[in-house]
């Protein structure tokens, strides 16, 4: 797909300098880009940028590797609140922290999604994308994935071109250069991948095996 | 009714001083040890929490694992196996020796050019202005300048080069470096050209010298060399904070690419103390302290100092009245169309920056900055809510004590080093001149541990002890060489007039007024413009303006309307203040640098 003429406003060189918000620019305001991947916190700036006439921003999950309609992960990033001492004052804010009231003013702000029922029940959702979003959350179940990227650690961690992101920004960059041999690319990236993830094991005294 | 007696009032009575048999010393005046410790308390206490004490870490933590055991070079050789560390010290190097290279050849001619005339003046001040900018905003307005989207970037739209892609982002950022420091190199080298003595250049060319004999025995060997060696020095010293360019202009991909020893340091320490990070910054420390010897040799002073034109004759040879030989006019035509290309190159950045600022923000994310209709829309939402203005005061109560407490401290411990005995005023000489060249992201492990201990991480207190410390060595440098200027008679006089050591100080102050200025104006600018103290040491609850601007450019082109806003606003401070009071600041660098 990466190699489609045209996928990209400027070319593949190009969408690398591209920051996200910037490609939120291309699709709504400027019209060079008819399509991009991001998560829901950017219809925010939509707002910002998209003028009254455009059409309300469609969207649709990302294609299953596999092919089958219905393994298509919901791929998701949120937080997790964790009780360290168990105490009533403790257990008040957790209770109000997850309850459905606490999230309204949050969710008519927009780019937010409750994982709550009765929030959702409670239609306070700023529009329409929001709310069929939410009902994904809802209806998801076992397909829930917590993508845990900011959470990787050692060679593979890091913020803006570093760790992970820096091997699959170089695969990008690889595999949409002109006359690029498949076969090379992917196994470069997975070598890149395990050594980064073995040399962290190595240092920490990690079994591979163990972390599955 | 007795006649004026032209003699100088006579102290005690009837008693005249009679000077101590042999020669003259400056050891007649010194201040009681006792005094001095007191005077030096202040300064050796910060410098000592903040400077010493993290050095002394980093250097055994680099040979040493967590419980203190002897390593050996192996963190060394972990950090050297880093990913592309010897690309990173490299490149390191080659900010130091490029760009300061390109700064004094660059200031030099320019100096040269701009000399008489008022195209010359009007051209300096147009030079100098990007010294006052925080280089966060230099990063953000060249940035803009090399968007590299066609439609909103000329330069990149005309050339179809990608300046911010991995090939040429240290090209983009070096030279928006050099854009920001030409000023200094080139009024620094003015003030140094305005000094020789012109009789000099009579004597070589009535002894048959030709214009190459006269460069050289009449300019470059009593003061341009000096000069250039303390210019070089001073912009090979400052390339330290490419860091902040980096941070703001090279976009996240190709952050790899451009990154220096303090960019590395930073990611690999994550805010603490480790092994490979420490033994990352003793490398740098050696690099630093090696090319400041090597400096410091080139730069040696023959003595006697050569004599130089006072600030009255500097004065009286620019006055335009004065009689004098004007140049064929042929060369002042030359001059004056260099001198207006350099303008226009140099104005062109700040055009972009207000251009973009006075646009609405949707305008200046799609279309570029030379586009119609003007808004002042992008300030609106730049000051819109209060984080803006709460780190402008904030910023600005911080540099203003900081300023403060700086040349007072500064004060107290140069007029206790100022007449030491030899031996030890060099020592303190060379302590100092080592404190002032240490780079911050070296200690930042340490001073975060310091800051900890005293529970003054994310304040603004603790920001400010910060930058007491990293700014005091170069103050005290500063005022200890004005006030060693003193005549040794006013200094006498001072001494016996005082009873107490601090009104001898204080009777002493007024010698060093116009360098006092120099270090608070420099110190509040410093502080004003500074992006690395407050992203390594502050916080959510102390966020000054520089770490403001850069956690609003991550969003660059959606946010480049409020951005280049807010940048304007944080600029005009410093700007006003550095070209309002610019002559005291060169005249208080230049009576250290010079002599």
């Amino acid at each position: 797909m990466w190699s489609v003429p045209g996928a990209f406003p400027g070319g593949p060189s190009r969408a690398l300098l591209t920051q996200n918000e910037e490609s939120v620019v291309q699709v709504f305001a400027a019209g060079t880009a008819l399509a991009m991947f991001e998560g829901d916190f950017v219809t925010a700036v939509i707002e910002r940028f998209a003028t009254d006439d455009d059409r309300e921003p469609g969207f649709f999950r990302f294609p299953s590797p596999t092919g089958r309609r219905d393994d298509r992960p919901l791929v998701v990033g949120g937080d997790a609140a964790v009780l360290l001492s168990d105490t009533d004052d403790a257990r008040d804010l957790l209770h109000w922290l997850t309850d459905a009231d606490t999230f309204a003013p949050w969710l008519r702000a927009g780019g937010f999604l409750a994982p709550n029922v009765l929030a959702h029940e409670a239609e306070h959702y700023h529009d329409d994308v929001q709310r069929l979003l939410a009902q994904e959350l809802l209806t998801a179940g076992d397909d829930l994935r917590f993508d845990l990227s900011d959470l990787l650690a050692g060679p593979l961690g890091g913020g803006e071109g570093q760790g992970s992101w820096r091997i699959l920004q170089d695969f990008f960059a690889a595999a949409t250069r002109p006359g690029a041999a498949r076969d090379e690319v992917v196994a470069d990236v997975t070598r890149r991948l395990d050594d980064a993830a073995h040399s962290y094991t190595d240092t920490r005294g990690i079994d591979p095996r163990a972390c599955g | 009714m007795p006649v004026a007696d032209p003699a100088p009032p006579r102290l005690l009575g009837q008693t005249r001083l009679v000077p101590d048999v042999g020669p003259e010393r400056r050891g007649r005046a010194y201040p009681r040890a006792a005094t001095s410790v007191m005077l030096l308390a202040p300064a050796a206490l910060v410098l000592g929490l903040f400077v010493a004490w993290p050095v002394l870490r980093i250097v055994v933590a680099s040979v040493t694992d967590d419980d203190l055991g002897f390593v050996g070079l192996r963190h060394f050789r972990t950090a050297l196996e880093l990913h592309g560390a010897g690309t990173v010290i490299g490149r390191t190097l080659l900010w130091g020796a490029l760009v300061p290279a390109v700064v004094t050849t660059l200031g030099f001619a320019l100096a040269i050019v701009s000399r008489r005339g008022r195209t010359g003046r009007l051209a300096t001040f147009v030079l100098v202005a990007p010294i006052a900018l925080p280089l966060v905003v230099t990063g953000i307005v060249f940035r803009l300048v090399y968007d590299p989207d066609p439609a909103r970037g000329p330069v990149s739209g005309s050339v179809g080069l990608s300046f911010l892609g991995p090939r040429l982002v240290t090209v983009a950022l070096m030279s928006a470096f050099v854009w920001a420091w030409v000023g200094l190199a080139l009024v620094v080298f003015r003030t140094a050209l305005d000094r020789v003595r012109p009789e000099l250049a009579d004597a070589v060319l009535a002894h048959g010298g030709g214009r190459r004999e006269v460069f050289l025995d009449a300019r470059w060997r009593p003061v341009l060399r000096r000069t250039f060696a303390i210019v070089f020095a001073l912009v090979a010293l400052a390339t330290v904070r490419s860091f902040d360019l980096i941070l703001v202009m090279a976009p996240g991909s190709v952050l790899d690419e451009a990154s220096v020893l303090g960019v590395l340091q930073w990611q690999t320490s994550e805010g603490t103390t480790t092994g490979p990070s420490a033994a990352l910054g003793v490398i740098w420390l050696v690099i630093v302290i090696l090319a400041v010897t090597g400096a410091a040799w080139w730069s040696r002073q023959k003595w006697p100092p050569p004599l130089l034109l006072t600030d009255d004759e500097v004065a009286a040879a620019d006055d335009p009245t004065a009689a004098g030989m004007s140049p064929p006019a042929w060369r002042q035509a030359t001059r004056r169309t260099v001198l207006l290309a350099a303008s226009v190159l140099w104005l062109f950045p700040l055009a972009v920056l207000l251009g973009t600022a006075w646009q609405t923000p949707r305008d200046a994310a799609v279309s570029g900055w030379w586009h119609r209709p003007t808004s002042l829309e992008s300030y609106r939402v730049a000051l819109q809510g209060d984080d803006l203005w709460r780190s402008l005061l904030l910023t600005g109560a911080l540099a203003l004590v900081v300023a403060c407490v700086v040349t007072g401290v500064a004060l107290l411990a140069a007029s206790a080093i100022a007449w030491t005995p030899t031996v030890p005023a060099q020592l303190a000489g060379f302590v100092l001149l080592g404190a002032a060249v240490v780079p911050v992201q070296v200690v930042a492990g340490p001073i975060d541990d310091v800051l900890r201990t005293l529970h003054l991480t994310d304040t603004t207190f603790g920001l400010g002890l910060v930058h007491v410390a990293l700014g005091l060595p170069f103050a005290v440098l500063l005022l200890r060489n004005a006030l060693s200027d003193v005549e040794l008679d006013r200094l006498r006089r001072a001494r016996l007039a005082g009873r107490r050591e601090w009104e001898v100080v204080w009777n002493l102050a007024p010698s060093a007024v116009t360098t006092a200025i120099a270090v608070f104006v420099l110190e509040f600018v410093q502080v004003w413009n500074d992006f690395v103290v407050g992203l390594l040491f502050g916080g959510p609850n102390a966020a000054p303006l520089g770490v403001v601007l850069h956690g609003q450019s991550r969003q660059f082109v959606a946010s480049s309307g409020a951005l280049a806003a807010s940048a304007v606003i944080a600029s005009v401070v410093p700007l006003l203040l550095v070209l309002v009071v610019r002559r005291r600041i060169v005249s208080g660098l230049v009576s250290g640098a010079l002599r």
